[in-house]
C-alpha cells in the first residue's frame, strides 16, 4: 500500500471519528431551562377564592403576611380585610386589630364569606392606623402594614 | 363595646388605661406575651385563678363569669 493511500485512510478515519464525537457532544449539550414557575399573587388567589368580589385596582392594598407558621393568606384595603384562613373551632373568632405604632385597637371580628373571612370597615375613623393584625385567641396569624 | 357589655351584664370592673399607666402597661405586656392590643381583660376568679382575654371574646367572658348569653 502506498504512503498516499495510508494517509488518505488515516485522514478518513480522523474525519469519521471527529464527526462521531461532534454528534455525541451536541446530543449531550441539551439546554435545560429551569425557569421558575410564576408564583400567583396573594391578590389573585384571594380573587379566585372570593369569586365575584371586587377589589378595585386603584385601591390602596397590602398583602398580609402569615406569621403563624400555618396556612392562610390575606389582603387588606382601606375598607376591607379579606382572608382565606383555616376554619375555626366553635366559639373561636378571628379578631382584627389596627395599630398606629403606639396603640393597637380592636377593629372587629372577621365574618365568614364564601368559605373565607371578611371584615368591612371605615378607615376614616382610624386615621394613622396603618398596621393590620389578625389574631386567633392570643396567636398572631396575619400581619401587614400600609 | 366590652365595657358596654360588662355594664349590661352588671359585672363590676376596673378600667386601666395602658397608654397612660406604665405599670398597667407592663402588667398587660407580661400577661399577653408582649401584645399591647386593647381591649385586654384580666378576670380574677373566686378560686384565685386569673384568666386573660385579648380583644373582646364574649363567649370566653360568658364562660368564665357564668354569664347567660
Amino acid at each position: 500500500m502506498s504512503t498516499r493511500k495510508v494517509l488518505l485512510i488515516f485522514l478518513a478515519l480522523v474525519v469519521i471519528i471527529s464527526g462521531v464525537l461532534l454528534i455525541r457532544k451536541s446530543k449531550n449539550n441539551k439546554v435545560i431551562l429551569n425557569l421558575p414557575e410564576a408564583t400567583p399573587s396573594i391578590e389573585r388567589l384571594i380573587k379566585e377564592k372570593f369569586q365575584g368580589l371586587t377589589i378595585p385596582d386603584d385601591s390602596e392594598k397590602i398583602e398580609l403576611e402569615n406569621v403563624s407558621g400555618g396556612e392562610g393568606i390575606g389582603i387588606a384595603t382601606r375598607s376591607q380585610v379579606i382572608a382565606d384562613l383555616p376554619s375555626l373551632q366553635k366559639g373561636e373568632k378571628y379578631q382584627v386589630f389596627l395599630g398606629n405604632g403606639s396603640k393597637t385597637i380592636l377593629l372587629g371580628n372577621l365574618r365568614e364569606l364564601k368559605g373565607g373571612y371578611i371584615l368591612e370597615y371605615d378607615s376614616s375613623k382610624y386615621l394613622g392606623y396603618n398596621q393590620i393584625i389578625i389574631m386567633r385567641g392570643s396567636q398572631h396569624i396575619l400581619e401587614g402594614s400600609f | 363595646m366590652l365595657k358596654d357589655y360588662l355594664k349590661g351584664k352588671g359585672v363590676s370592673f376596673v378600667e386601666k388605661m395602658v397608654d397612660l399607666d406604665d405599670t398597667a402597661k407592663e402588667e398587660m405586656s407580661s400577661l399577653s406575651g408582649g401584645f399591647l392590643g386593647v381591649p385586654f381583660t384580666l378576670i380574677s376568679l373566686d378560686d384565685g385563678r386569673k384568666e386573660s382575654i385579648i380583644g373582646f371574646d364574649q363567649g370566653k367572658i360568658d364562660s368564665l363569669l357564668n354569664l347567660s348569653a
